[in-house]
């Protein structure tokens, strides 16, 4: 699937952080390659930021080793890593003009006056910020300063640039374009970014590879693709996108189909990759988009489909989709999404077949 | 509408007046006076005689006087200079230490500093008179034979001096450093600070707003001190403060005295000129 160069630039090795009694981040396995996306995504608390903070080297492992480009990073300090980071918060020195901020860590290399000039103004030109390199943080937008950040790290020429929800302070229409300057920037210099966002559109649009994190532990590592077509658990399921989870318990499997009780009615699934055991608890997870009303559905055989009748709630425009709510006699809420221009004519209350196709259904543990 | 105007004069009157006429009566009015009378003269007796003329201010320009002025403007140079060097890093291990340590160490520097200063001076004479516990212990520890002279020396003037107002340059360094924002830090080291270099390139420019009001509320103080010099000094050691006081009390030179503390409240305000000028270049 990896069709980047296989350079591992980082490698996490059953890297754990307690914070006393609770693990923050609970022995993760990771390798990031060389050249890519790669975004930590999560809920508040799920060890995102506490996982990019020991890369960074402002935390250390309780256990596991991290390397960095080949080089153990055990007891190496950040100011000795070859990472640079992007903070939530900006981060600026406040004291200094933005041609300074930028300067930093170039000055710190002892770099001749002429090369530090050359990369800042080169910098500054790629942020857009030209007319604005003499005045101080203070006097910038939080656009602006979050580009300084990033150009206050990039201008170094890092091996790996981590980012910690830098795009959070920003308000929605900033942080789209915003997002795609990030996608740009990345691909344009080449540099490898490790991004950290509780936004899973953000995640979306940027990444090449997403790591769903929860309660310290990974819940899935692929492609946005990989993860939103065939989640790997009910956390994943539930947490890229929106998906209706229905639940019931394995009756029985070979090596072609799955059969699955569900409320007493027996469905069927094509999916035969996840071994079961009869009697596991598991949910059937149904994107809104493959979820269908079976009254408007052609080619509709009860052979290709799983079906069940549900109770109508309401309808919801959303430009050119529309969200029909429902739910189960059981209580379950279902999710429908199709284009607005179809005619549907339910009301609330009205009892309705719907269906989904036995291939595009995938099971999770519940 | 009329009577609504009036109601808002009357209740404005009753919330700052009272403040107002304190601040007139105790504040400004004895201000003035002090200026009014820098530029009176004094008869024989002592008492002030009411007709407007130099004279105080053409004493104030004899040798002798300058010469005060400007070993007090040295005295209260070196002791705020001893006062940064000791508040500072009490102030900074204060800021980075954790929750419990911190607000410990707050409290060590604020409770003496609310003890009346007075009696703290009589403590200081009490331990480092002749025959006091320095000496006592020194003696005990057979490490002198004979008492050694501590108290009345300009030595124990400074020590006086700088005990009473590190607390003056701890609290505001303190506010100041603890509000760097540690994002800021991680960001230094992130982009290539060693500790040492961290502090010169970042701590330290953005704790000068804090030394500078330190520098203030240190310097001043010591500039116009009187009591410190005259009880740890033994009156030996003239500043302007005990010449001022001596001016008012035993000298019966109102006048003069008065001249006095206008030069030294001149010389206050440029420094606190200087001072917000300093500050303003500095905005961020």
């Amino acid at each position: 699937m990896e069709k980047k160069k296989a350079n591992k630039m980082i490698e996490l090795i059953s890297v754990t952080k307690k914070f006393g009694e609770m693990n923050a981040v609970n022995h993760i396995n990771l390798t990031v390659y060389e050249g890519e996306f790669l975004t930590f995504l999560g809920p508040s608390g799920c060890g995102k930021t506490t996982t990019l903070r020991m890369i960074a080297g402002f935390e250390d492992p309780s256990d596991g080793k991290i390397f960095i480009d080949g080089k153990d990073c055990d007891n190496v300090p950040p100011n000795l890593r070859d990472v640079n980071t992007v903070f939530q918060n900006y981060a600026l020195f406040p004291h200094l003009s933005i041609r300074d901020n930028i300067a930093f860590g170039l000055k710190l290399k002892k770099l001749p006056k002429e090369e530090i000039d050359k990369k800042v103004d080169k910098m500054v030109k790629l942020i857009k910020l030209e007319e604005h390199i003499n005045k101080k943080p203070s006097q910038l937008s939080g656009g602006q300063k979050q580009r300084v950040a990033i150009a206050r790290s990039l201008v170094n020429e890092p091996k790996v640039l981590l980012l910690d929800e830098p795009l959070g302070a920003l308000d929605l229409k900033l942080r789209k374009e915003m997002q795609i300057e990030l996608k740009h920037l990345q691909r344009e210099l080449g540099i490898t970014f490790v991004y950290v966002t509780h936004d899973q559109e953000e995640a979306l649009t940027i990444s090449d590879r997403i790591v769903i994190m929860n309660k310290g532990n990974i819940e899935q590592l692929g492609t946005a693709t990989e993860i939103y077509d065939t989640p790997r658990t009910k956390f994943a399921a539930n947490f890229i996108g929106e998906t209706n989870l229905i639940s019931g318990w394995i009756m029985e499997q070979d090596d072609q189909r799955t059969l699955i009780n569900v409320h007493n009615s027996i469905m069927e699934a094509f999916e035969v990759e996840k071994k079961y055991n009869v009697r596991d608890k598991v949910c059937i997870c149904v994107r809104p988009e493959n979820m269908h009303f079976v009254d408007y559905l052609p080619d509709y055989s009860e052979e290709r489909y799983n079906t069940i009748t549900a109770i109508y709630d309401e309808q919801i425009y959303i430009g050119n989709l529309r969200r029909h709510i429902l739910h189960t006699p059981e209580g379950e809420e279902i999710k429908i999404t199709r284009y607005a221009r179809k005619d549907e004519n339910y009301n609330r209350g009205d009892y309705v077949k719907i269906c989904w196709s036995k291939k595009r259904c995938i099971l999770v543990n519940d | 509408m009329d009577s609504k105007k009036r109601s808002s004069l009357g209740s404005a009157l009753l919330t700052i007046g009272p403040m107002s006429l304190w601040t007139i009566l105790f504040f400004v009015f004895p201000f003035l006076y002090i200026i009014f009378v820098s530029f009176c003269s004094r008869d024989q007796f002592g008492n002030i005689v009411y007709s407007l003329n130099l004279g105080a201010y053409e004493t104030l320009t004899h040798g002798v006087y300058l010469q005060v002025i400007w070993k007090t403007l040295k005295m209260a140079a070196l002791v705020t200079v001893l006062v940064t060097l000791i508040a500072y890093p009490y102030a900074y291990f204060a800021s980075r230490a954790s929750k419990k340590v911190q607000s410990l160490m707050i409290i060590g520097i604020m409770v003496p500093f609310w003890i009346n200063s007075l009696l703290r001076i009589y403590a200081i004479m009490n331990f480092t008179s002749k025959y006091g516990l320095i000496n006592n212990l020194l003696m005990g520890m057979g490490i002198i034979k004979e008492p050694i002279q501590i108290l009345y020396t300009t030595g124990a003037v400074y020590f006086g001096l700088v005990y009473s107002l590190v607390p003056m340059m701890v609290m505001p360094l303190y506010s100041c450093l603890e509000k760097i924002d540690p994002a800021v830090l991680e960001a230094g080291r992130d982009l290539g600070c060693s500790s040492a270099v961290l502090f010169r390139k970042v701590i330290f420019p953005l704790s000068i707003p804090g030394i500078m009001g330190g520098l203030v509320l240190v310097f001043v103080p010591a500039m116009f001190n009187f009591y410190i010099a005259d009880a740890l000094g033994g009156g030996k050691t003239i500043i302007i403060g005990n010449l001022i006081s001596s001016q008012f009390s035993t000298a019966k030179n109102w006048p003069f005295g008065a001249a006095l503390s206008v030069a030294v409240m001149i010389l206050s305000t440029i420094i606190i000129i200087i001072k917000n000028k300093v500050e303003k270049a500095r905005t961020y």
